[in-house]
């Protein structure tokens, strides 16, 4: 997307904070279902190396996870014209990833059985059906949580590698330059005589002129 | 209201009642779904047994007996692995199956899957199944599709009947059809009737009765509304020593009631929550199968975990006069 790139801010701390918090809570919607199996299976007898593959596989997608949403959080920080915009793409975003990374698997888990079934009796790894199923959700909430920013903020696109501008006020809005930059202020009477005030002459000769 | 505000309010509005939806659903559905049920497709053992390693003679009898089992998933895999270990250990001739062989499907379609699979050391092994029906083998109120996958059922293990007994040792089984029209609909005094006279004419030292629907339970389901009513009488009569029970996924064994031990032990595959009642002795939510010795007049019972852990051990003696 090309057109004029707005003015960036710096992030503030508050801002950071929920930015991580978020991260962390989109990590614990991706690894929350695999939490639930391990648990269960621990608790109910089942030997050590049962579901930690899946227990890993959801940890090193979510852990992408929280990092992508903490790096779109806080590009749109940077850019947004109302800082609610990107809270409203980026409960979305959660919505659609806390729906599709537990319902997509149990519904592909419940929705194809004897496929499954026959496939792991055949020593395919199910690791990587689990973690399809968390890529695709992960994916859908990225999308949705940028195409729903895109939508509120069509003026203010993110530019992830813009370089932050240095003049921010302690309330993190960006600086605007002096209303009289690049103009030349005019004193009278000068010291110079060079920006004397017109007036009107009479003409002369060079010579005269010039002494 | 402009454009943006329009949309602003639009995704806003979906968001929170997503939030709220979404959310609910996880905490009180999904997340509790996934850790009740065994949706992940897992490996069967390929454990290799000695065939026939078993000793039956009219005063000894070696069985195991599962419930639930029917998934398929790991967690049926699991317990599959470690009644073919315990086998290896204390072999045994007969697995008397609590119902519910099959969830997620039809057994017609599945029954490699949920039977042939996990169980196929011991069905190598050439270890018999006997099976009580359960409601998912079949709804609970029979309608003309579970009536046909009753049949499918019996029919692929090559069970008798709905109800029938068996002979093994020292032991006499009983397996009932515990269903709502089997214990109470228009047909039920068949089954009842039979059951008495069946139990009467039984003169071996050992009365075991199987059934899906557990009489007595403290788990989910909880105890079947009137099967206490209905059967007690006959098992109090006849002086059955012990009814093993699933539909409920967790361990649970009674005190004595009128003489007979009932046993729940659901944990084939699934688990769900349990709290102690006032008629437990002991009470698990965990995944486990039982390990039966009987030797004379004593009944040795033991449910065992898929790691190994005993769950329970309890003993029983044989009534007096037998």
């Amino acid at each position: 997307m090309s057109g004029p790139v707005p003015a960036t801010r710096r992030v503030g701390p508050v801002a950071q904070a929920f930015a991580v918090l978020y991260a962390l809570v989109a990590a614990g919607v991706v690894v929350a279902p695999a939490v639930a199996v391990r648990a269960t299976g621990a608790r109910a007898g089942i030997e050590g190396e049962y579901d930690i593959d899946l227990l890993l596989a959801s940890t090193l997608i979510g852990g992408v996870q929280g990092f992508v949403a903490w790096r779109r959080l806080v590009d749109e920080e940077r850019v947004a014209a109302r800082v609610v915009d990107i809270w409203i793409a980026s409960l979305d975003a959660l919505v659609v990833l806390a729906f599709c990374s537990t319902f997509l698997i149990a519904g592909v888990l419940l929705g194809f059985t004897d496929i499954h079934a026959l496939l792991a009796q055949r020593g395919a790894p199910v690791v990587l059906l689990w973690g399809g199923c968390q890529l695709v959700a992960v994916l859908l909430a990225e999308l949705t949580g940028r195409g729903v920013y895109r939508l509120l903020e069509p003026d203010r696109p993110v530019h992830p590698h813009e370089p932050e501008q240095a003049g921010t006020d302690p309330a993190g809005v960006a600086q605007a330059p002096p209303a009289t930059a690049c103009m030349i202020e005019t004193v009278t009477p000068s010291g110079t005589g060079v920006s004397r005030p017109w007036r009107k002459r009479t003409s002369s000769s060079s010579t005269k002129t010039l002494t | 209201m402009d454009k943006l505000s329009r949309r602003r309010f639009l995704a806003a509005g979906l968001g929170a009642v997503g939030a709220v939806a979404v959310g609910a659903t996880l905490f009180d559905q999904a997340w509790p779904l996934l850790a009740r049920e065994d949706l992940v497709p897992g490996r069967p053992p390929r454990q290799t047994l000695t065939p026939r390693a078993w000793e039956t003679t009219p005063n000894r009898l070696s069985f195991a007996a599962i419930g639930d089992n029917g998934s398929g998933g790991r967690q049926a895999m699991a317990v599959a692995d470690r009644m073919a270990t315990t086998y290896a250990l204390h072999p045994y001739g007969l697995v008397a199956l609590l119902g519910d062989i099959c969830y997620y499907g039809k057994i017609r379609d599945r029954f490699d899957d949920v039977f042939v699979e996990p169980l196929s050391p011991l069905i190598d092994a050439g270890v018999r199944f006997e099976l009580a029906i359960g409601n998912h083998d079949g709804a609970l109120h029979h309608s003309d599709a579970s009536l046909e996958e009753i049949d499918d059922e019996l029919a692929l293990l090559g069970t008798p009947a709905r109800y029938y007994t068996s002979t093994n040792g020292p032991v006499d089984f009983f397996y009932l059809d515990s269903s709502a029209p089997g214990l109470f609909g228009p047909d039920s005094h068949d089954q009842l009737e039979w059951f008495d006279d069946a139990l009467g004419r039984s003169s071996n030292q050992w009365k075991v009765v199987c059934l899906h629907h557990p009489p007595y339970s403290s788990g989910w389901h909880g105890s079947t509304p009137g099967a206490a009513e209905r059967l007690g009488p006959i098992l109090s009569r006849h002086a059955v020593d012990l009814v093993l029970a699933g539909h409920d996924h967790h361990y649970e064994r009674t005190v004595p009631i009128d003489g007979t031990t009932y046993v729940v032990s659901g944990g084939g595959c699934k688990t769900t929550p349990v709290r102690p009642g006032r008629m437990s002795v002991v009470a698990r939510s965990t995944l486990q199968f039982m390990r039966f010795e009987v030797d004379g007049d004593r009944l040795t019972g033991e449910a065992i975990r898929p790691d190994g852990g005993i769950v329970d051990r309890f003993e029983l003696r044989a009534r007096e006069g037998r």
